[in-house]
């Protein structure tokens, strides 16, 4: 069985994920930056890690432009559920709920990779 | 090919056999020589005086435990020892055709041309060295430029490698890493450490994160791979008993030198190193009488505190004073061996060490307690007593529904996934049950669901004879915070659920907090106090401030079940909680547990997919073993009992991938079954859920789904038609592939 997979698409600045009809709103690109926290993500590699052929790295580390990544990768239907559970209202720090419970999965799955990985 | 060797060792010797090559090793691919890792200005060993020859076309399988240099022996083989550790010695390699190379002085772009061309590995932490932002596809592509190879042929080997290890080539190659199961990631990597076509592959610990039953599976298709691509292969594991069913010869590292190396049948049957004996002795198995499973006492020193003499002196039953100050030499037993230890008294060993299992064992059956009738559990004494139960689940069910885009919605109903699907199930007041299956099977979500961390889709739960959520909604009369301090849990990995920042007085004092929130601070570090020490951390002061990444893994394990036992609990589910501690420590840490079970009065839930440790688990604490298969339980007994005989053929098919020390039924021989791949749980089969994959299934099987049936002559029930000589399934045709009786999968 084929699975579901939910592409991203930005409309005016502002962040979806697809999947044939389905069509969630994630918020604008700017906020999921801001709720990173920088537009730059650095994963360090250890000595090891590094000598992978596929792995360009300088001194071993890779920046991840965020701001590119959150509009390329695409995600899997048990995330997206999940997002779809938190509301498109302010929360505390004035961004949209799902917009930052958003921002904390690309930093997940950015974070499972490196010497200080969280796998 | 060049013979000089360098015959110069830093390892006290008696004689001058420690440098000496291998005898049997004719061929060889690899010659190490005196490999020495250094730290801290050369005062720090991390690998010592390592000479060894590795043969072509082998699979040497290299056993040892957490921090005893393995990992180092593997990293030196591509001379990649993280800064700033030193590598000497030599290392020498000879490619089918050419010029032997000196691996240490190859230049950087020697180098990086060398590894994965010649020698490939898939190592510890590879499952973290992905590029998160580009497809598993994009990984090959980069892998075979950046060697300078032809990319669509490569891709077409790519393919061919993922379809030998179960995969759907596409599916993977389009997606990105966290699109993957940690399984299917690892099974990437293998096909990526391949994909240049290598003369070696080092595998540090490459099947950790499989399930047993994928295990064996890859372990007989590397197999394949060596002999189809020519292969040498170098297993590095802490799994004793996994690596012998695949190895040729075997290697034991202790304390960052090699203990000893031989035939896979000589180290497993006659092995020589009192280490090598006491660790097979401890390891978890099926062939072993439960009474004589022991566990070696200490653990292996650091490498700032390595022993005078005999490293393992200090652990070892034989010690001597000879072996308090001489450190043996790495010597042939014998002129014509290639068996080689490191013992002044492996003679003695031999005699003085009995193995448990194998000829010279004593007899399972005889020294274990009878094999157990109905009656012998927790739970047969329970419902003759009558005894309300402690946890009750009544048609239990978990359906996770997986979102649609919306002409799907119109279509049709939602795709459901059917994780826990009509359980039912009582435990009882010091019980214990481990819940056994492959990975995706619903333990953990059954598991979960027990103890109230999982709200149920379907069915009732009861603590008590309190549905469990009524009380969640306020609607019982039990307050949940009872409920919630009663059911507690440990998880696979103690390290992600201690807190990095928190001290383990703190980590430890919020229970605490929780149960007695009115006893002093004396009081309370007092009682913490007596439990470390109880959990076997002592001094229990030196561990109290300190943080979580200053204990070892087992150490970790035992604070999070001291953190359990403070909330006082009824039940304690343990998720997989022995999986990271080391093989000589686990019988330790089940003892443990099973101590402070019976002095707590707590009941255990323990989630595996080792039968051998469950067997362990159940056994010593009259529990049952309930064997799970997409969603459902198929059988549940005693462990005696579904070891010995098995009435649902999926029981079977997880003895058969439960790897032993039988040398006899050693031999990796095809799994009884007909299908490795588990059908998706969103769809799965009708009738018996196994139809698809079991050896024996007929036309019955696809139409009705059998009922757990009390089993006829033995404890415990199964769900399988051949459990009722009057079903229509002897009567109707067997399936594609399918036999008449199990024994004849094997014999095809």
């Amino acid at each position: 069985m084929t699975r579901t997979r939910y592409e991203p698409e930005c409309d005016d600045g502002t962040l979806f994920l697809v999947a044939g009809d389905d069509r969630v709103e994630i918020g604008a690109v700017d906020d999921v930056v801001d709720a990173v926290g920088n537009e730059t993500f650095s994963i360090e590699y250890d000595e090891k890690q590094r000598t992978q052929p596929w792995l360009e790295t300088d001194e071993g580390v890779l920046d991840v432009d965020v701001r590119e990544t959150v509009t390329t990768l695409a995600h899997t239907p048990e995330t997206v559920a999940d997002l779809r559970e938190y509301g498109m209202e302010t929360d505390a720090y004035g961004l949209p709920t799902r917009t930052v419970e958003f921002a904390n999965v690309v930093v997940d799955i950015l974070s499972r990779q490196g010497s200080e990985s969280e796998q | 090919m060049s013979t000089d060797t360098n015959t110069d060792s830093t390892r006290p010797t008696a004689t001058d056999e420690t440098t000496e090559p291998d005898t049997v090793v004719d061929d060889p691919v690899l010659e190490i020589r005196d490999a020495n890792v250094t730290y801290s200005d050369g005062d720090t060993y991390v690998l010592e005086d390592v000479t060894v020859d590795i043969d072509r076309h082998e699979v040497l399988g290299i056993v040892g435990e957490s921090g005893s240099g393995k990992s180092m022996f593997a990293s030196a083989l591509m001379d990649a020892v993280p800064d700033p550790g030193l590598l000497t010695g030599g290392i020498r390699y000879h490619p089918p055709d050419g010029e032997t190379v000196d691996v240490l002085e190859l230049s950087d772009e020697e180098l990086r041309k060398f590894r994965w061309e010649q020698i490939s590995m898939v190592f510890q932490g590879a499952m973290s060295s992905f590029n998160p932002t580009m497809e598993i596809g994009t990984h090959f592509t980069e892998t075979l430029k950046s060697h300078d190879k032809h990319v669509s042929e490569g891709m077409e080997f790519a393919r061919e490698l993922l379809e030998n290890l179960y995969l759907e080539p596409e599916r993977v190659l389009n997606s990105y890493p966290h699109e993957l199961s940690g399984g299917m990631q690892q099974r990437a990597l293998i096909a990526l450490s391949m994909v240049l076509d290598p003369e070696v592959l080092v595998m540090d610990e490459p099947t950790a994160a499989l399930d047993l039953l994928m295990q064996r599976s890859i372990l007989g298709l590397l197999e394949e791979l060596r002999d189809e691509y020519d292969l040498t292969i170098i297993f590095i594991t802490h799994d004793l008993p996994l690596v012998a069913s695949l190895a040729d010869r075997m290697a034991i590292i202790y304390a960052f030198q090699f203990a000893e190396i031989g035939e896979r049948d000589a180290i497993i049957g006659d092995s020589a190193h009192p280490y090598t004996r006491a660790l097979l002795n401890a390891t978890p198995n099926l062939d072993a009488p439960l009474e004589e499973m022991q566990p070696i006492e200490g653990e292996g020193p650091a490498p700032v505190n390595v022993p005078s003499g005999c490293r393992y002196h200090p652990r070892c039953p034989l010690a001597t004073e000879e072996c308090r100050t001489v450190d043996p030499p790495f010597a042939p037993i014998d002129e014509a061996s290639d068996h080689r230890t490191a013992c002044h008294h492996w003679e003695e060993a031999r005699e003085e060490i009995p193995l448990n299992f194998g000829e010279d064992a004593p007899d399972a059956a005889s020294v274990d307690s009878p094999r157990p009738a109905a009656g012998s559990t927790v739970e047969d004494r329970a419902v003759a007593a009558g005894d309300q139960a402690l946890l009750s689940l009544d048609d239990i069910e978990v359906h996770f529904e997986e979102q649609q885009g919306l002409l799907d919605r119109f279509r049709g109903d939602p795709d459901v996934v059917q994780a826990v699907d009509g359980i039912d199930l009582d435990i009882h007041e010091q019980d214990l049950v481990c819940l056994l299956g492959e990975s995706g099977c619903g333990k953990t979500t059954l598991g979960k669901t027990m103890i109230g961390l999982q709200r149920p889709t379907g069915g009732t739960i009861e603590y008590r004879g309190h549905d469990i959520w009524e009380a969640k909604d306020g609607n019982a009369d039990i307050p949940y915070d009872e409920v919630r301090q009663a059911l507690q849990i440990i998880h696979q990995d103690p390290g992600s659920s201690l807190n990095p920042n928190r001290r383990i007085v703190d980590i430890l004092s919020e229970p605490l907090h929780h149960t007695h929130p009115n006893i002093g601070r004396a009081e309370r570090r007092s009682r913490m106090h007596s439990l470390l020490e109880r959990v076997g951390m002592t001094p229990a002061g030196d561990f109290l401030d300190r943080y979580p990444h200053q204990l070892s893994g087992g150490e970790k394990q035992r604070v999070a079940l001291a953190r359990a036992l403070l909330m006082n609990p009824d039940a304690i589910l343990a998720d997989e909680a022995i999986s990271a501690v080391d093989v000589s420590l686990r019988i330790e840490i089940m003892d443990l547990m099973l101590e402070l079970q019976s002095e707590f009065h707590t009941s255990f839930l323990f989630i595996s997919h080792d039968l051998s440790n469950a067997r362990y688990f159940a056994e010593h604490g009259d529990g049952r073993i309930a064997v799970m298969y997409l969603g459902e339980i198929v059988e549940i007994g005693s462990a005696e009992r579904l070891i010995h005989d098995p009435r649902h053929p999926y029981t079977e098919v997880l003895r058969w991938a439960t790897p032993n020390l039988d040398l006899d039924a050693m031999e990796a021989d095809d799994p009884p079954i007909r299908d490795i791949d588990v059908p998706d749980p969103v769809d799965p089969p009708s009738g018996c859920r196994f139809h698809t994959r079991c050896p024996v299934a007929r036309e019955a099987c696809t139409r009705d789904d059998p009922e757990l049936l009390d089993v006829d002559g033995g404890d415990g029930k199964a769900a399988c038609f051949r459990e009722d000589p009057d079903h229509e399934y002897w009567e109707s045709e067997p399936l594609e592939g399918a036999v008449e009786h199990p024994e004849e999968f094997a014999e095809r």
